[in-house]
């Protein structure tokens, strides 16, 4: 059994990693888009 | 692999009743369970409407001449089943497994970001919609039907055809979203909701098969989507993309097709080629064999299988050299594939196995696909693919490869994990019967089609030369078998959910893994402490 302080630690290290997840998936979610767009730019010019 | 340290379930559970009751659970659902419960019911009703649309078609091939319908309405048929099957029914049981799997797998707490989870779902039953409407539509004199163009949307006939293509277009974008919000998810909740001590090389191999999936998603999607964008300026406004006389080039829709479409074959298998080895080590009561070679197999797949695209259209004419290199790198593919089928034979050497029903479908997954395999080598050859291109050959090739390889592969996830995610253990016998069937009646439906292609049937035809009735009848009389002995996967799935013997936490005596150290069904909210893993 962990101890309430022990959880609450767990707790923020789990809001960190989602606050990482959240940065990480703004970038692949930006290389998408830009994939998207190359096809676009590439035949503009 | 699970040497875990400290589980602690204190408080598993306690949130359980907070969910909102009736179809508010289900539409506003954050939880990694239900959204993966709902991808898993939704592509199994897709994969009974796609399934229900070729049986009609193989009716129509049961005789030559025209028996049941025009040969607008046939192409509308294959196109639409080959779309529903592709991004509705496989696709999403792969996000389902990966939904309900993942987060048990790695000791995360939920998928890492649980909003766009519930919408990368809830996009996919609109998109479904889209595809399927213009039939209704046709109905009360709207529009010609649906898309008739078969999945590729070639163009110019993808150019010239009727609304059906537009709908298709607007599916696809949605659809493609839906992917790339699902894959992003996925990304993110292996790299950081990983139980502390779970290295990347400790990851499951379900996981690392998905995390390759999820890239070649998020690689290839963007330029189907931009491929179809501009499929949709050269209808409505005024750009010659792929209009020859205004300047454009219509092979070049091909590349841009099949840059994703190849990658498509390897996103639909590469989740299941990650959860064989897991099945056959829990049947074989053994370690699975060769994890490291397993896991650089799977990166060289994925990056082999976004340069070889070209050797779908061989024979619309290129370069002596980029035949060669087109024709080498598939060939070379077979080299990480041959790695990870010699892995799953030598996972099962010596061991003690038992044939349940999830090693059954597995060893038929392995036989068969391994014909997808040997077939698609001959079709990778340049000098052969010129007499088997578009005929019935590549027909027979790409269903061991997505039926046998695909569908199978999902079947055996389900039977392996449906104890696990019900708390019920499913009828064995209704298992072995729907295996049986679905074997002997998979081989009757597509091993005439093999011959039927090497004697020159095309395919996507509603009529056909005579000497090619007899092995077309057994194909039909093979489909309408393996099409209704689905529906004992269906009524075994109902009944597992609905009752039956009651399935310990470690479902399958052979089983590793932390998913089998969650009680079966595993609490509505797992691993809110995350494990540690030695």
């Amino acid at each position: 059994m962990t101890t309430p302080s022990e959880r609450l630690e767990a707790a923020a290290e789990l809001d960190r990693r989602r606050a990482a997840s959240r940065r990480l998936a703004w970038v692949l979610g930006a290389v998408a888009l830009a994939i998207y767009a190359l096809g676009f730019i590439y035949y503009r010019s | 692999m699970s040497n875990v340290t400290s589980i602690d379930h204190h408080g598993e559970g306690h949130h359980a009743e907070h969910y909102q009751g009736g179809i508010m659970r289900w539409l506003t659902t954050t939880n990694h369970k239900d959204i993966g419960t709902m991808y898993m019911t939704f592509a199994l009703i897709m994969f009974f409407i796609g399934g229900a649309m070729i049986l009609a078609v193989r009716a129509e091939l049961f005789q030559p001449g025209l028996q049941l319908m025009q040969p607008e309405f046939f192409n509308q048929l294959i196109g639409v089943h080959a779309l529903i099957m592709i991004f509705a029914a496989l696709m999403p049981a792969a996000t389902g497994f990966a939904n309900w799997q993942i987060p048990l797998m790695i000791g995360a707490p939920d998928m890492a970001l649980p909003r766009i989870n519930n919408w990368g779902f809830w996009l996919l039953p609109p998109a479904a919609t889209l595809l399927t409407l213009p039939f209704i539509l046709a109905i009360f004199g709207v529009g010609d039907g649906a898309v008739a163009t078969g999945w590729t949307l070639y163009a110019p006939l993808s150019v010239q055809g009727g609304m059906g293509v537009d709908f298709a277009i607007f599916s696809i974008h949605i659809l493609g979203i839906s992917s790339i919000l699902g894959s992003i998810n996925i990304i993110v909740t292996i790299f950081n909701l990983r139980a502390p001590g779970m290295t990347m090389m400790k990851l499951p191999l379900f996981a690392w098969g998905w995390l390759i999936t999820a890239f070649l998603l998020i690689a290839t999607i963007p330029v189907l989507a931009g491929a179809v964008t501009m499929l949709l300026t050269d209808r409505h406004f005024g750009t010659h993309f792929f209009n020859a006389a205004g300047g454009g080039d219509p092979i070049l829709f091909q590349h841009l097709f099949w840059f994703f479409g190849h990658p498509e074959v390897y996103i639909l298998l590469l989740p299941l080629w990650g959860l064989m080895p897991h099945v056959l080590a829990t049947f074989s009561r053994k370690p699975i064999y060769g994890y490291t070679a397993q896991v650089y197999s799977f990166i060289a797949i994925g990056l082999l299988s976004v340069v070889v695209w070209a050797h779908h259209f061989f024979t619309a004419g290129m370069p002596v050299p980029a035949l060669l290199y087109f024709m080498y790198s598939t060939m070379f593919i077979s080299l990480p594939l041959a790695v990870l089928f010699f892995c799953w034979v030598a996972t099962m050497w010596r061991g003690a196995m038992s044939f349940e029903t999830p090693m059954l479908f597995a060893q038929g997954f392995i036989v068969l696909f391994g014909l997808a395999g040997l077939t698609g080598l001959v079709l990778a050859d340049v000098a052969a693919d010129a007499q088997y291109h578009h005929s019935y050959f590549v027909v027979a090739h790409f269903h061991y490869a997505l039926f046998a390889g695909g569908i199978m592969g999902v079947m055996t996830g389900v039977y392996y994990w449906l104890p696990k995610w019900t708390g019920h253990m499913f009828s064995e016998t209704l298992g072995k019967w729907h295996f049986w069937l679905t074997v002997v009646s998979f081989n009757l439906t597509f091993m005439p089609q093999f011959f039927l292609g090497l004697a020159g049937m095309p395919r996507r035809i509603p009529d056909y030369a005579l000497q090619f009735v007899e092995f077309n009848a057994i194909s039909t009389v093979g489909a309408f078998i393996l099409g209704f002995s689905q529906l004992l996967f269906a009524i075994n799935i109902y009944k597992c959910v609905k009752g039956g013997a009651k399935a310990s936490a470690k479902v399958w005596e052979g089983a590793e893994g932390l998913e089998w150290d969650l009680s079966s069904p595993p609490p509505h909210h797992s691993w809110e402490t995350q494990p540690v893993i030695k």
